[in-house]
């Protein structure tokens, strides 16, 4: 008698267990699950001074890493349904160490040379969304009258509409390598890295 | 790198690779100098040095010309290339004037620095007529009495080529100073290396009382007075023009007129480019502020080191 009873409920449980281990190995879809940004949101927003900033991060004497920043981020940004454009111009007077001294060695022509290249641009050529909120951006960068291809990860971070305004905020992460745009001053010495890190938060207000 | 090996590429390798041509210029293996020597050799030394110097800040994107700052090399060798021109007319034809010589030479070597230097904040008419005057200017007042000798072997006529060396040691190491405290290093070192060629120019001119020569000193005024001008136009810590200005025709005062009967005319002559440099250098260094505390935004006593 104890051979039934002891049948019925492994039945039961095979039959629980086996669909849902199919389920379980089946492959899965291997499109990218993506935030869509809501089609409220298109439009063109001018980039707000206030709420953007450009940081940048660079290796200092081997030793360790120094963050300065652009205190003015200038452009718009254009939201299409499935793209993205941006058009940024970054001032270098607007470069800010946090040392004064520092501040007029950066604007002259030993790093950006402002008196003959007042600002460094950005304008994106393709826009793509890869996973969740991040979009893989295309575009070209000119700095020191050099314009090369680079691609960001941008990060949508919001859409809102508060006091009857239309925000949008994006944050942008990319590397350059300074020596390709003529900015060599203490490469090769090994006084500061080549490689600069780079990172842009932006808040748009819509026009 | 270490400041030893950035003295060693910036500077000692650049003048070295000037010795040579300057070597043979000067006929160095002769006791005697040469009569009328027109300085050909310094002229091209001074050329190689300071592009040379250049190239070693810059790497190959130099002679991309991107920046216009970067032109100062060409100046430099198109200075070269006028004396030594100038120096094959006179000694191809001797008869010519010396005043036409000499002022063809100094107004050649403005001319070009105006073509090819465009320093922002340069534009105007009137600051390009500024450039001519001063490149000019001091060519001619510094080359007058070396194309004369050509004429006239008074050896009363100033110019003894160890003063003149030492005279733009003095400047050219001021204007690398003031250059490097205005944010500029990458012209400061350049700067320095033809300090040093000149030094090495004037040690050399003792044997046999050697005189530098018109194209040697053309080239030189020539690219000291350009480098002045570009420290001025790209200066952002407040500098005063004239400091720049007056460092660009310090060895100018290597020409002042003395009675003979001055015993030490050279010393003396020295001892104003000395006033000059010291007083140009010194006010720039105060302006810039360099020495000043406190910038910090938290009001932090750490003082920016120009070097990084």
């Amino acid at each position: 008698m104890s051979r039934p009873v002891l049948r019925r409920p492994m039945l039961v449980a095979l039959a629980i267990a086996l669909p849902a281990a199919a389920l379980a190995l089946a492959p899965r879809s291997s499109a990218p699950s993506v935030s869509p940004i809501p089609e409220k949101a298109v439009g063109t927003y001018k980039i707000d001074r206030v709420h953007s900033s450009c940081q940048f991060r660079v290796e200092h004497l081997a030793a360790s890493r120094f963050w300065g920043r652009f205190d003015d981020v200038l452009g718009t940004m254009t939201v299409s349904p499935g793209s993205l454009e941006f058009d940024v111009r970054i001032p270098i007077g607007s470069v800010h160490s946090g040392d004064g001294k520092l501040d007029n060695h950066l604007k002259g022509p030993d790093f950006f040379n402002m008196k003959e290249f007042p600002e460094m641009t950005f304008k994106s050529t393709n826009a793509t969304p890869v996973e969740g909120n991040i979009w893989k951006v295309e575009g070209e960068i000119t700095l020191l009258g050099v314009t090369k291809p680079i691609t960001a990860m941008v990060e949508w971070i919001g859409y809102s509409e508060p006091y009857g305004k239309r925000l949008i905020g994006f944050e942008a992460r990319f590397t350059v390598t300074r020596s390709d745009f003529g900015m060599s001053y203490q490469v090769d010495e090994g006084g500061l890295g080549d490689d600069v890190e780079i990172i842009v938060g932006l808040e748009g207000l819509a026009s | 790198m270490s400041p030893a090996e950035a003295v060693l590429e910036g500077v000692l390798l650049p003048m070295a690779a000037g010795l040579l041509p300057l070597a043979i210029g000067m006929r160095l293996w002769r006791r005697e100098s040469p009569r009328n020597p027109s300085g050909w050799g310094l002229a091209v030394a001074a050329a190689i040095t300071f592009a040379f110097a250049l190239w070693a800040q810059e790497g190959d994107k130099l002679w991309e010309l991107r920046q216009k700052w970067q032109w100062l090399w060409v100046v430099g060798g198109a200075a070269a290339g006028v004396a030594v021109a100038t120096s094959l007319l006179r000694h191809f034809a001797p008869r010519l004037p010396a005043a036409i010589v000499g002022t063809l030479l100094a107004l050649l070597c403005g001319i070009a620095t105006v073509l090819m230097l465009r320093p922002p904040g340069f534009d105007e008419t009137a600051d390009r007529a500024v450039v001519l005057l001063v490149v000019a200017g001091s060519a001619w007042c510094l080359t007058w009495p070396s194309v004369r000798r050509s004429d006239d072997d008074d050896p009363a006529l100033p110019g003894a080529g160890w003063a003149d060396g030492v005279a733009f040691w003095l400047a050219g190491s001021g204007l690398s100073g003031v250059v490097l405290v205005s944010g500029f290093a990458k012209l400061a070192i350049p700067l320095g290396a033809m300090a040093a060629l000149s030094m090495a120019a004037g040690v050399l001119a003792i044997r046999g009382r050697r005189d530098l020569g018109f194209a040697g000193l053309a080239t030189l005024s020539t690219v000291l007075a350009s480098a002045a001008i570009v420290g001025w136009a790209y200066d952002l810590v407040g500098i005063p023009g004239w400091s720049f200005l007056a460092l660009a025709v310090a060895p100018v005062a290597m020409r002042t007129p003395l009675p003979r009967r001055f015993r030490f005319r050279s010393l003396l002559r020295l001892a104003i480019v000395l006033a000059v440099v010291g007083v140009a250098s010194g006010t720039a260094v105060v302006e810039s502020g360099v020495f000043d505390s406190g910038d910090g935004d938290d009001g932090s006593e750490y003082d920016y080191d120009y070097g990084y």
